[in-house]
């Protein structure tokens, strides 16, 4: 459950993420509009058939980045590695992405919290984890986990 | 209308870190690494050792010394890509 200002900031959020990903033939899926989780189905440009779905749950937005775990389906298990694809500093064998957008990289990197990869509040910082998603897997993209 | 603002290509690009997109218009020969400065600057966007800036065209990742007159003779969209290279 998240806090209600969370809820109608991310309300506010949404919609351009949905637009966004459409432009790549992704989608994004809202499951329960209290509890701040979304399903987000991506593609890489180069190979549209390898469908992933990226799970960002929010616990306080915009100020705390989300969790963002693979999972095999939406609402799915978030512990299958062939749910990953293979792109640096995405870990399917440890189930986070060590990269300063998730809360999976800033629990392990302390000294991201301050500085230039400090976790950004302005703007719309849903669509701004999201386009690093859409964009790792357009041009850093090797194929899926085994 | 002047002549020059009638050959200018009207440049829109977004960034999902700032409230408004960058809107001006820019000659057929500016490259896309001056389009992307100009944008940044606008956007109070710096670089720094853990990230590189770009901009995308319908997911196409630009090389800067491309320019506009490559891409559209009227209008542009393009959006402005942070990429987080550590890890």
């Amino acid at each position: 459950m998240i806090d209600e200002e969370s809820r109608l900031n991310l309300e506010a959020d949404d919609a351009a993420v949905a637009e966004f990903l459409a432009a790549f033939d992704g989608e994004l899926v809202r499951t329960d509009a209290a509890d701040g989780i979304y399903w987000v189905r991506l593609c890489p440009q180069a190979a549209t058939q390898e469908t992933y779905v990226a799970r960002v749950a929010w616990t306080r937005y915009p100020q705390a980045p989300p969790s963002v775990k693979f999972a095999d389906c939406v609402g799915g298990s978030l512990t299958v590695t062939r749910a990953w694809p293979v792109m640096a500093a995405y870990r399917p064998g440890s189930f986070d992405i060590c990269k300063p957008f998730t809360a999976e990289g800033f629990a392990l990197h302390a000294e991201w919290r301050t500085g230039p990869q400090a976790w950004p509040t302005t703007g719309n910082p849903f669509l701004w984890v999201v386009s690093q998603l859409q964009d790792d897997l357009n041009h850093r993209y090797q194929g899926r986990s085994q | 209308m002047s002549e020059k603002q009638q050959h200018d290509i009207q440049v829109t690009v977004t960034f999902p870190l700032a409230g408004q997109p960058f809107h001006d218009g820019f000659s057929p020969m500016t490259t896309v690494g001056q389009v992307r400065s100009a944008a940044m600057t606008k956007f109070g966007a710096a670089e720094d050792p853990a990230s590189v800036f770009y901009l995308t065209h319908n997911g196409e990742r630009l090389a800067d010394q491309r320019t506009l007159a490559d891409f559209a003779d009227h209008a542009l969209k393009f959006r402005l890509v942070k990429d987080l290279v550590q890890g």
